[in-house]
């Protein structure tokens, strides 16, 4: 059941009336019938498994709480290992077989493990980390162990972010679990606005990208010179607000019931260097990497008998966490080199920024601030997308089969058919949001008063352009999100 | 009444409204009321709506009844034996034609299991004396769905046991709530009245602005109107005429189809008939380009005959007819496609009659 389906449409509209309807003490069970069905719509047998981890985590982080020392321990690392063994299974167990079976044939020795094709369960790698972190917060004494089984079951399972993020950290979203929802028009009206942005973000933009982009990206081999950059330009946008997309209906459907979300995204592509990036572009991941994933291996060295942090162990750490967080993003090759170059860009801002001073102060772009912003701009910007092509191709060899191509301009590709008229609204009507600040602080993010940026009639205008642009350009075919997989 | 009561009373609207819909999209009796109400323009055409291809077809009618026991001829059929216009259907012609009793079951692609005749419930309870003929009919794009790998399924999921009940249940609800609601709703907005009117109206104008056209009918033809079905032309599906259909492909659907016929022959004492009908763009494809067809049902029918699986060949007396043998607006057959497919079965069926002679 996708945000933008007419079934996911019936859905919600029964699931806000039936929610401001019901007296307080019926409403979080309403909410949690919803989530399950929400989640069944996937494919109804996985409920068992996200339940699984609901009790599991339930059990546990009660006897984390009441336990010390070394029975505090074990136990906290059985949460850990139950969780990310599922994760494990699902997700990575084929790329495990995949991987060891060719080093064992070099040996003679065949993989003694079964093939097995295991389906990756939806959100998947969101609730896990969800659950991940609510553990560990217990187990560090950051918060008490939730008493309430309904509570941790809606945090656990919540409709607007299960499948695709925000990963939320039980700290913000379980109380609001707690706390009476009352109907608030201010709510509603900013949760439909949030909605509707990212629904336009979806449909329009991301959705009539993808055609092009999948075409040339799809047909390795068959597109060189001009279409592959095109495609890869595009696909940077398409991921963007796809996954932005998705944040914002996410956040604006749970804005309409009364709860705040992260906010998951704040114009990365503006972003001048690529730690600024990374703060900007899936921040509940990144923080989410940086509190427990970077905290875990500072604790591993201390553990092991380090001292002080030096530089090279924060390098060696950084390129530790965004080969993790390749690896999240999908169980291949391409995805951990993708991860890898973020990485290698990352410790790169800090070890050449001498260098550039130098280079800023030689060619006297130093005196010329904007010039020098919109070069790093600029610069981060292609990074990210060269980076992209990693992401996108599936694997490495076809990425670096695109990296070569991109330069052969004498290649004769085949055309393209998709809507150049679409194609182009999607692309102005991107740079029209990004480039239009106002737009984004007043309507994307968590502000209700719309007015900064529009006089009323222009207000208006804007939402009924968009409205116009969603009916005649929208893609309301049956493509999921690309975060899905994750 | 301020602004806020006005949205609330919007929401509880909404909310009922949406409640409502979700009732009859999960009532059967409604949704077929539903379907037979939009029969009328061809099923292809309920799922665009596009006034330019509102050609007004025959109505169509319900299976009538069947002999339920002790046949001669069991035929299992999709939705080209299921479904009959101005003619009588499939099962119904052949009966008459041959003068055997013929009993049918048509199985559709949300439950495959009955595309695998071990499984058909009153064929396990027929007398192992007599001899019997089973057919299966299956359009050319569930070919490779169905049969290129061979599915095992257990005989106790099909009989009258607690267990096949609640799997049969469970089974529906999954159907209805979940795994095709999507395409329960599609139907429902497109097409009930209400909201018809103005989907219509809303498509006809895309089309003709825009050239837009709903993705379950993406390559269509202005002249003649004709539109196709996406499984038919989506280049990346295994149904799609553009599907990679290797020799190794070809070999082990034929020997998964040989294996049944192998069943039927040990187990119940009867002989597999196979029917692969054409698709209705692998005939009509020429109306809007000149792709190649790769030869996949020649291919098939060939590896199967060399295992021994009586075929009845559709594919050549279809596209060397000159008329026209499936609707412009439905993916099925019309009256000839019909009289050809029974023809050419009553022939196949006199064939193995006068070899057992």
């Amino acid at each position: 059941m996708l945000f933008s389906s007419i079934q996911f449409f019936v859905f919600f509209f029964m699931l806000i009336a039936g929610y401001y309807a019901f007296p307080y003490r019926l409403r979080m069970p309403f909410l949690l019938l919803a989530n399950c069905f929400f989640y069944m719509s996937f494919a109804p047998v996985l409920i068992l498994l996200l339940f699984s981890i609901i009790v599991f985590d339930y059990v546990i982080t009660l006897m984390i709480e009441k336990s010390t020392g070394f029975t505090k321990n074990i136990l906290f690392s059985l949460g850990l290992l139950f969780n990310l063994g599922i994760l494990g299974f699902y997700k990575y167990y084929l790329f495990f077989i995949i991987t060891l079976a060719p080093f064992l044939a070099i040996f003679n020795i065949s993989c003694p493990f079964p093939v097995i094709n295991v389906v990756l369960p939806i959100g998947l790698s969101f609730y896990t980390f969800q659950s991940i972190s609510y553990i560990v917060d217990v187990y560090r004494g950051e918060m008490s162990a939730e008493k309430s089984f309904l509570s941790l079951s809606l945090y656990l399972s919540f409709f607007a972010n299960i499948v695709s993020g925000p990963i939320e950290r039980a700290q913000n979203l379980l109380p609001q679990f707690k706390t009476d929802h009352q109907y608030n028009y201010d709510n509603v009206v900013q949760g439909a606005k949030l909605f509707y942005v990212g629904l336009f973000r979806k449909v329009v933009i991301a959705d009539n990208l993808a055609k092009y982009v999948n075409q040339v990206y799809d047909n390795n081999g068959a597109y060189h010179g001009m279409p592959l950059i095109l495609a890869s330009y595009l696909f940077a946008i398409q991921i963007y607000c796809d996954f932005a997309g998705y944040s914002e209906m996410a956040l604006g459907l749970a804005k309409a019931l009364g709860y705040n979300l992260t906010l998951n995204f704040n114009s990365p592509y503006k972003a001048k260097s690529i730690p600024e990036f990374w703060k900007k572009w899936h921040i509940s991941l990144t923080s989410w990497f940086r509190d427990y994933l970077f905290v875990a291996l500072e604790y591993i060295y201390a553990f092991l008998g380090g001292e002080t942090i030096t530089k090279t162990r924060w390098y060696v750490n950084m390129l530790v966490v965004f080969v993790v967080s390749g690896l999240w993003h999908g169980a291949g090759w391409s995805f951990i080199v993708w991860g890898l170059l973020h990485g290698v860009f990352l410790i790169s801002s800090p070890l050449l920024k001498n260098f550039r001073e130098q280079l800023a102060a030689l060619t006297r772009i130093n005196k010329a601030p904007r010039i020098r912003s919109a070069i790093a701009l600029f610069t981060t910007f292609h990074l990210v997308t060269f980076a992209w092509i990693f992401f996108r191709s599936g694997t490495i060899s076809a990425a670096f089969t695109n990296i070569v191509n991109i330069f052969d301009f004498n290649y004769n590709s085949n055309s393209i058919s998709v809507n150049y008229l679409a194609l182009a609204i999607a692309v102005s009507t991107f740079l029209f949001i990004e480039l239009k600040g106002s737009i984004k602080t007043s309507i994307i993010k968590h502000s209700s008063n719309t007015s900064v940026f529009l006089t009323p009639v222009l207000r208006i205008a804007f939402y009924v352009i968009i409205t116009v642009l969603i009916l005649f350009f929208g893609q309301f075919e049956a493509t999921n999100f690309i975060y899905f997989q994750f | 009444m301020n602004k806020s009561k006005l949205l609330l009373i919007c929401i509880y609207f909404l909310g009922l409204t949406s409640f409502l819909i979700f009732l009859l999209v999960n009532t059967p009796p409604f949704m077929h009321w539903l379907n037979d109400r939009n029969a009328g323009y061809g099923d292809l055409y309920s799922l665009c709506k596009v006034k330019n291809f509102n050609e007004k077809l025959p109505p169509r009618f319900n299976i009538s009844e069947l002999p339920k026991n002790d046949a001669d001829i069991y035929l299992i059929g999709d939705s080209f034996s299921g479904i009959a216009r101005d003619f009588k259907h499939l099962p119904i012609q052949l009966g008459e034609k041959t003068g055997k009793k013929v009993d049918a079951i048509i199985a559709s692609d949300v439950d495959i299991r009955f595309f695998y005749p071990q499984n058909y419930p009153r064929l396990i309870h027929s007398s192992r004396t007599r001899r019997k003929i089973v057919i299966i009919e299956c359009v050319e794009r569930q070919i490779l769905t169905y049969y290129q790998n061979f599915t095992n399924y257990k005989p106790e999921e099909f009989v009258s046991t607690p267990y096949a009940k609640i799997s049969e249940l469970a089974n529906k609800i999954n159907i209805h709530l979940f795994s095709q609601a999507g395409a329960f709703y599609q139907f429902f907005f497109l097409n009930s009245p209400g909201f018809s009117s103005v989907t219509e109206f809303w498509n006809t104008f895309k089309f003709n602005r825009f050239g837009t056209i709903a993705k379950e009918t993406p390559v269509y033809s202005k002249n003649p109107p004709f539109i196709f079905y996406f499984e038919d032309t989506k280049k990346d599906l295994v149904k799609s005429f553009y599907a990679n259909h290797s020799d190794s492909v070809i070999k082990k659907t034929a020997e998964n189809i040989a294996h049944i016929g192998k069943i039927l022959h040990e187990n119940f004492n009867a002989e597999l008939i196979f029917i692969p009908v054409p698709n209705k763009y692998t005939i009509y494809h020429k109306f809007v380009n000149n792709d190649s067809y790769d030869q996949f049902l020649p291919k098939l029918q060939t590896a199967l005959e060399l295992r021994g699986v009586v075929v009845v060949d559709l594919y050549h007396p279809f596209v060397n007819s000159n008329e026209l043998l499936y609707y412009p607006t439905d993916t099925h057959w019309n009256r000839r496609g019909i009289q050809i497919a029974v023809e050419q079965t009553k022939k196949t069926l006199d064939r193995i009659s006068i070899n057992q002679n």
